[in-house]
């Protein structure tokens, strides 16, 4: 039960820095911020694809690859907003 | 006078006072003071505008100057740029100290407050000497009310954040 709580928090977390990252993209119109923006929601929807199985009958092992790419990508995502010149 | 040429001359005398204080320094009624302002809106006397859940209101001469104010005071770098130079003419390298800040961040903000027209650039032997361009009363009662949310001062801290990491690399 409490793994379920910590999830539901991770992913309210990054929901959150979504949108404030958001905010700061509408103030500052940097590109390197939607990739943060992008990188935070993956997460986000990481997390999520992780808890499915507990309610859609969805094999760990292909959850297990899905997360692992995104896991990739978020990482991606993260590095091209560092050098990513705005 | 009639309440309404008060309202209006008080406006005059404070540009960019927000609605909260005009309704406390003139003693009117929210209800009242609404109609007022939405008849002298509408008689293109007056311009107003909401930020953080506040409505500023200026006199229609301020239209050109109101918006890019606003714009810049919804950043709190920008927001403490302005109130510097309030102070006196500085140049980027004493604003940045001052800050605690990046020379970098600190280029990214002025341009920012110069494409607003709210800073004057002068050359000053191997330096550049910046000032303010607008009323200083009118900045500094602006940004005295201005009271951002938390999601505001998360989102400027992230942008100070991705500018202080590309440090050099930013392009203006």
């Amino acid at each position: 039960m409490i793994d379920i709580i910590l999830d539901v928090a991770i992913i309210g977390i990054a929901l959150f820095l979504s949108f404030v990252s958001w905010i700061a993209y509408k103030k500052s119109g940097m590109k390197s911020i939607l990739f943060l923006l992008l990188a935070f929601l993956l997460f986000g929807i990481k997390k999520t694809l992780e808890n499915l199985h507990i309610i859609a009958g969805i094999k760990e092992s292909t959850l297990d690859i899905v997360a692992t790419v995104l896991e990739l990508m978020i990482l991606l995502l993260f590095f091209i907003a560092v050098v990513k010149m705005d | 006078m009639t309440h309404r040429e008060e309202i209006l001359q008080y406006i005059y005398k404070n540009p960019g006072i927000t609605f909260r204080r005009l309704a406390e320094e003139l003693g009117i009624g929210i209800g009242n003071l609404q109609y007022h302002l939405y008849q002298l809106e509408k008689e293109n006397k007056i311009v107003s505008k909401k930020l953080g859940g506040k409505r500023y209101i200026f006199p229609k001469e301020f239209e050109k100057e109101y918006e890019p104010l606003l714009i810049a005071i919804s950043n709190e770098t920008q927001r403490k740029i302005l109130l510097l130079l309030a102070e006196r003419e500085m140049n980027q390298r004493e604003i940045a100290e001052k800050l605690r800040l990046t020379q970098a961040t600190i280029n990214y903000h002025m341009n920012v407050l110069n494409k607003l027209g709210l800073i004057d650039r002068r050359k000053q032997g191997r330096n550049v000497v910046y000032s303010l361009k607008c009323d200083i009363e009118v900045i500094v009662r602006v940004i005295s009310e201005y009271r951002p949310k938390l999601w505001d001062k998360l989102a400027d801290k992230l942008i100070d954040l991705m500018l202080t990491l590309k440090g050099g690399e930013l392009n203006d």
